[in-house]
């Protein structure tokens, strides 16, 4: 297809007339589950949030609690219509989402001793792997939390994927490199010491360690999400392109690498150097990326780009401050989660009140409908 | 009024008052302040006691608005907690946020104050009238605290410049800071925590020879001397006296002087080596050193900045608290850890958290601060100041009566105008005093 | 009386009442300001300075530099009864004046936030011809890109316009810059309200003047230069204590606001092709500015000139600060300001008149010194003629010339820019080469060196005013112990050193006190200098060269009298000007 083919197909814009789900404090996700029937939120107040779909209008399920700090990572593991979540206590916790019981299948309070950043399921949905402050990646068996094995790393850890084949794990962190390890080994041994790193890949444009041109003390960056496409060939990471310190600005981007050859295929900015963080990006079917990004309060962009294309074809600054894109299975419905938090220094009370940021998900959906 | 952060009319230098723009009204020039300030100080007596017992002052300015609760007044698992966790200190029932691990282990020496609430939410205007201790208007420009300390307790007998800044970036004399009082009470910096350019002799003049030049240009001072104005031969030699002491004191700004064991206990990074070089410089005698760490105005990714710059705060913090206890000095040595306000505990929609001086907190210890205290809170959600609130004046003024200077003696003589040294609306905190 | 006797007195007297009238026979300026300043003086006062005084404060105040040792033995010498008016108007009429004029209007105006080739140039042209203050002011204010002569003075913008980092251009600055420098206010807090404590100034004075700077971006090329953007809507603005919205057209501070005409018709043609921002505008606020601000009724403007003129003669504003003009801060000699500004306004803004006026007056020439210094008189009483620290440049250029390094350092400078140039047609060198082989080529530049590391010494701080020269650390070391410095008293072809290593003790304190302190010493003075030289080949009497008239480098004589000197060089007397 062309661009203009493809914008005609997949633009979204937003209207008055979305559905929108209003949920009280901030959302870090906002996901479709694997079986389409359900919207999970997980954010800042230590609560998983489930909204059932499936009928005319969204119908809110009793929250899943348990959880401390914030829920920053969740995934599925759809043979058994499990939630995996994990938060910035350390707690890793199993979940039957679709269920309404609020209690976990299993938990395990201590899973890092602090907070864990990301979470992947592997496609065969027994293992889940873990990562965050600790500097190493854990591997889990998904069906009663048992320790496989343990990779450590030099640095924090931002994001995990699996391979959809299984057989490698990718692992993101702060300074913008991804480390490819081989996963093929007998699931069983604890240490990581069998644990092979096959490659890396660079994205070290993702980082920034401010100290040599500016004087700033602050490292900022962090390959912030990884995803691959539904067959394996392509990876995408996301991030901030030389991010800066203290504000934290710096030009969201999304950067897309050849698995085979693990060559970058294209960079993805999308947004001004006064921006922020692109937190999310995943494939469509039709081989373009989706990505969204967030800064101050009305910035950010929405932008799908096939990576063949020197740029987007479709970018909205409509759909601002996006921290989550979650394409339904049926592969016509976009939730877009975006935070509503003023910014502002000092009092700034309205009605007395001292507000705190909230979340909205932005029910959008294609303008021409696929086959599912 | 609800204000923004980058607002096209408002930059911080233009809220930053040189001492030349406040002078209009009194009309008189540098000269006749430099004159009258010299003038009408303490008790003699009472300066005598003060130079006996050498109290002297450490403070580590972070500039830019460290979160108080990602670091002295966490609140886990609340509305605007955040994602950390507090954990416990070398004092039960006083917690601090995760990211200061090695502090919690010295707060036996520190203490808190959590309820401070101060005026202004932007940092041109924020720094300046915190460092000046917010003194009511007075048509002056009010000293920072290492000037006030400077004028109010002069060097200590090691002869040492009594106000010295350790920071990044430029050295050199910086005489803003010394605001209505005459220029020689700046901040004498290093910059890098490096020596001043030409510190030392050269090698063309022996030691005899630059005692011999240095008397002769104080005979041709005291003849020229005669029948003029002083303040310009004054603050001209004390320049070279400062000049003549740092010479001989080059050993402070040796490295191979301190051990490896404490470059890496501080830490090799900026903030660590500019504390070290501060311990150094108050156990040669210097009186009040400043450090300042800058940039830690984390609007956008507040999380990951803390996670990246408290640290930097926390070893070197600790350490140096460790460091002083050791040496026997804590009683004598007062320790000050602030910004110009904390941070919102709302979180924008770039994961930041923006300036806040409703409710923010102040670290200190030392020479007479009570050991392992908390002062006041703030509500369950962190939002606002529960019960007593205490602005910056009152910490000025607990600071002076912890350095032992008497209240009633403590004057500025600006010209025949006698000023405060601290707001007088305000008092010292006597729950933090010993 | 005979009829023909009378007549002629008629006719005298009548033509003398008419020359008396057209020419409004008043006293000289510099009597009138004298009469004003002795007219609130309630006290003693200092006396007239010396000779020597006097000729120090002339030669440092006019040409930037103390006068050199000859120079003052002639001053002094010299028995007519008008050497010091003729001592003024000598040194007008040195290339040095404009020079010194030139780094007193650079700093004053850029105050050390860098230098440009095309604005040094713009600014000695202006003092070389000694240009009017209401012309040089307009030819900064509105640059013409278009005249190689006037085209640098755009660097007063385009510094300023200039980005750092990742700030957006500081147009507040520039507006505020203006203001202070060019009609003595200062309206930096002004820009978001009305001042809070300065009556005057209000919110709409500063955003006329910051109306037409929004609108000004450099230009990029080879020489300093910017674009003006059409203005075409007034400029809208709210106060952060105030509700409501209020716009501006053009306006100079407490001026009358300019009315903005509508755009001319475009050619649809036209508006399709991308814009030359190079194009002069069709409406240029700057223009209109630029004129306004300068114009005879401008009372502020010629205030302000005529204050800091006073200020860099005398020490000390009329008004002070000097960008804090308002009513609430009165002027000490309220009438005189007025008498300045008139006088300098009816007189073209002429600024060599203006210095030659105070540099006539009592008050300017008034010694530093009381002989009963019990209670000093205060400073804006004129009682006491003040003390000024020398700046920089001053401190530099008299240093050299103390040393008697001047000459020398600028030939090495000429040499080394000299050779510089021609080393891209190398063959025609081969026979200057050979000439200058003795004369040892420099390898670099001293001269600009050595200034370079006494502005950084004693320079003030970029965007600071050049007005508080308080000592500092770094200067003391810089003086004691940079080697470029301690070299310059080391015996080098003709300079201070040398020359006294080769005469007589007896001589030595004369030649090292006119060198250096510009007078002759006194008698206590002489035998200080003589007991110190004494002492020193006393301590030496085992050196079997006792001769007085060697100059090696090492020899302690030669060590003693750089100690002296530089002794004196560090002390108060040099660097003041006094």
């Amino acid at each position: 297809m062309t661009p203009e083919e493809l914008l005609k197909r997949y633009e979204l814009a937003p209207s008055k007339d979305d559905e929108l789900i209003e949920y009280e404090r901030q959302l870090w996700q906002a996901r479709y589950s694997p079986c389409g029937r359900f919207l999970i939120g997980c954010g800042y107040d230590a609560t998983i949030q489930r909204w059932d779909i499936s009928g005319e209008k969204p119908q809110l399920m009793p929250e899943l609690t348990g959880h401390n700090g914030w829920v920053q990572a969740i995934g599925f593991q759809p043979q058994k219509n499990r939630l995996l979540s994990a938060d910035s206590w350390g707690q890793l916790a199993c979940w039957s989402y679709a269920e309404q019981a609020t209690k976990p299948v299993w938990s395990l309070p201590e899973a890092h001793p602090n907070w864990i950043r990301a979470i992947a399921i592997s496609p065969n949905g027994e293992l889940v792997a873990t990562g965050g402050n600790s500097n190493s990646v854990r591997i889990w068996s998904t069906e009663d939390g048992k320790l496989q094995r343990e990779i450590p790393h030099p640095d924090r850890i931002f994001s995990l994927c699996f391979h959809p084949k299984g057989n490698a794990l990718v692992v993101g962190d702060l300074k913008g490199i991804i480390r490819q390890w081989d996963t093929s080994t007998e699931a069983g041994s604890q240490s990581g010491d069998d644990a092979k790193e096959v490659r890396q890949f660079d994205a070290a444009i993702l980082f920034n360690d401010e100290a040599e041109t500016k004087g700033r003390i602050q490292q900022c960056g962090g390959i912030r999400h990884l995803q691959f496409d539904a067959g394996g060939k392509r990876l995408v990471c996301t991030g901030q392109k030389q991010p800066g310190g203290g504000f934290a600005t710096g030009t969201p981007c999304a950067i897309v690498y050849d698995w085979e050859s693990g060559k970058q295929i294209r960079e993805m900015p999308m947004g001004g150097a006064q921006d922020g963080f692109s937190y999310d990006a995943q494939f469509h079917p039709d081989g373009f990326v989706m990505a969204t990004s967030t800064a101050f309060p009305g910035k950010g962009h929405v932008w799908f780009w096939r990576p063949e294309d020197e740029k987007a074809f479709f970018t909205s600054s409509k759909l601002p401050n996006g921290f989550s894109l979650s394409l339904h299975p049926n592969g016509n419905n976009v939730a877009h989660l975006t935070s509503k938090s003023p910014n502002g220094n000092g009092r700034a009370l309205k009605d007395g009140e001292y507000v705190g940021g909230s979340a909205r998900i932005r029910l959008l959906h294609f303008p021409i409908e696929v086959d599912a | 009024m609800s204000s923004t952060q980058q607002s096209p009319l408002c930059k911080p230098w233009e809220h930053s008052f040189s001492r030349r723009q406040l002078l209009g009204a009194t009309g008189a020039g540098i000269g006749a302040l430099g004159a009258g300030a010299l003038g009408g100080m303490l008790d003699p007596a009472v300066a005598e006691e003060l130079k006996k017992q050498e109290k002297q002052v450490i403070f580590v300015w972070l500039d830019g608005g460290i979160s108080q609760l990602e670091s002295w007044d966490p609140k886990p698992n609340t509305q605007f907690g955040g994602p950390y966790r507090a954990i416990p200190t070398s004092v039960p029932g006083i917690h601090v946020s995760e990211l200061l691990p090695q502090t919690a282990q010295q707060m036996h020496h520190l203490s808190i104050v959590r309820n401070l609430h101060t005026q202004d939410n932007s940092h041109s205007a924020g720094v300046a009238r915190i460092n000046r201790g917010d003194p009511k208007n007075r048509g002056v420009v009010y000293p920072y605290l290492g000037s006030a300390v400077a004028k109010l307790m002069g060097p200590t007998s090691s002869g040492l410049p009594p106000y010295c800044w350790v920071k990044p970036y430029s050295g050199g004399f910086k005489t803003g800071d010394a605001g209505f009082l005459p220029a020689k009470y700046g901040a004498l910096a290093f910059g890098d925590a490096k020596a001043p350019e030409n510190l030392l002799l050269n090698e063309s003049v022996s030691l005899a020879e630059n005692a011999k030049r240095n008397e002769l240009r104080k005979k041709f001072n005291n003849r020229f001397a005669k029948g003029r104005r002083n303040e310009s031969t004054d603050a001209n030699s004390y320049v070279y006296d400062v000049a003549d002491t740092l010479m001989q004191r080059r050993d402070l700004f040796d490295e191979t002087k301190v051990s490896d064991k404490d470059k890496d206990r501080y830490g090799r990074h900026a903030l660590g080596r500019h504390m070290l070089m501060a311990r150094r410089l108050i156990e040669a005698g210097v009186r009040f050193v400043k450090v300042n760490s800058y940039h830690w105005d984390s609007h956008g990714d507040n999380f990951n900045a803390c996670e990246s710059l408290i640290p930097q705060f926390d070893r070197p913090f600790a350490a140096l608290l460790e460091d002083l206890n050791e040496r026997g000095m804590l009683d004598n040595v007062l320790v000050i850890a602030m910004s110009e306000f904390g941070r919102t505990p709302r979180i924008n929609s770039h994961v930041g958290r923006d300036h806040w001086p409703e409710a923010w907190s102040v670290a200190m210890g030392g020479s007479g601060i009570r050991r392992g205290h908390v002062v006041g809170k703030t509500n369950n959600l962190g939002t606002f100041v529960d019960g007593d609130e205490y602005d910056i004046g009152h910490l000025f003024h607990t600071w002076f009566r912890a350095l032992d200077i008497p209240q009633k003696m403590m004057e500025y003589n600006n010209d025949g105008q006698p000023l405060p040294v601290a707001n007088e609306e305000c008092s010292p905190i006597e729950e933090l005093l010993t | 009386m005979s009829r023909s006797i009378l007549t002629f007195a008629i006719l005298t007297f009548a033509i003398l009442a008419l020359t008396c009238s057209v020419t409004g026979a008043v006293e000289p300026l510099h009597q009138r300001i004298d009469q004003l300043i002795e007219a609130k003086i309630d006290g003693e006062s200092a006396p007239l300075s010396d000779d020597a005084e006097f000729f120090r404060r002339l030669t440092l105040d006019l040409t930037g530099r103390i006068p050199s040792s000859q120079k003052t033995r002639e001053f002094l010498k010299d028995t007519s009864p008008d050497k010091r008016r003729a001592a003024i108007e000598r040194l007008l009429e040195q290339p040095s004046y404009a020079e010194r004029m030139a780094n007193l209007f650079h700093v004053t105006l850029m105050e050390r936030r860098g230098d440009n080739p095309e604005w040094d140039a713009f600014l000695r042209d202006c003092f070389e011809q000694n240009k009017p203050w209401d012309q040089i002011a307009r030819e900064i204010l509105k640059p013409n890109p278009e005249d190689e002569t006037l085209r640098g003075a755009a660097y007063f913008y385009t510094r300023r316009l200039e980005k750092v980092g990742q700030n957006t251009t500081d147009y507040s600055g520039l507006t505020r810059d203006v203001g202070r420098l060019f009609l003595g206010v200062d309206l930096q807090c002004a820009e978001c309200h009305d001042h809070l404590f300065i009556d005057d100034y209000k919110q709409h004075d500063f955003q006329g003047l910051f109306a037409v700077y929004k609108g000004v971006s450099i230009r990029s090329g080879k020489f300093p230069a910017v674009n003006e953007a059409s203005m075409s809507t007034k400029l809208d603005f709210v106060s952060v204590f105030e509700e409501g919205k209020v716009s501006t057209g053009p306006r100079v501070p407490f001026g009358k606001e300019f009315e903005i005409p509508d755009p001319p018709e475009v050619d649809p043609a036209e508006k399709k092709k991308k814009p030359d921002p190079n194009q002069p505008p069709a409406f240029s606020a700057l223009s209109l500015i630029a004129n306004d601000l300068t114009s005879g009724d401008k009372e502020l403007f010629r205030k302000n000139i005529a204050n800091r003129l006073w200020f860099s003669m005398m020490g000390q504003g009329l008004v002070e600060p000097l960008d804090q003009f308002h009513s609430a801060n009165p002027p000490s000699h309220p009438e005189l300001l007025d008498l300045l500004a008139d006088e300098l306004a009816s007189h073209n803004f002429d600024i060599k008149w203006m210095v030659r006026e105070l540099a006539l007056t009592k008050t300017w020439q008034r010694s530093s010194r009381m002989a009963s210094a019990d209670k000093l008189p205060p400073r804006n009483s004129y009682r006491l003629g003040l003390q000024r620290r020398l700046t920089a440049d001053q401190l530099f250029a008299s240093v050299l010339q103390a040393t008697g390094n001047l000459d020398r350092l600028l030939e090495r400078s000429k040499a080394f820019n000299a050779k510089k140039d021609s080393e891209k047609t190398d063959s025609e060198n081969k026979d200057a080469e050979t000439k200058d082989a003795a004369a040892e080529e420099p390898a670099v530049d001293e001269y600009k060196e050595l200034q370079a590391l006494f502005l950084t010494a004693f320079g003030s701080e970029p965007k600071e005013p050049a007005i508080d020269y308080a000592p500092a650390v770094k200067q003391a070391l810089f003086l004691l112990n940079d080697s470029k410095v301690l070299d310059l008293l080391k015996p080098h072809s003709g300079n201070l050193i040398d020359r006294l290593a080769k005469m007589p003790n007896t001589s030595v304190a004369d030649e090292l006190y006119l060198s250096i302190f510009c007078r002759l010493p006194d008698e206590e003075e002489r035998a200080m200098i003589n007991e110190y030289l004494a002492e020193t080949s006393a301590a030496n009497d085992d050196n079997e060269n006792k001769s007085k008239e060697q100059s090696a480098e090492n020899s302690p004589r030669t060590t003693a009298l750089s100690q002296l000197a530089w002794a004196m060089l560090t002390s108060m007397e040099f660097c003041v000007n006094h």
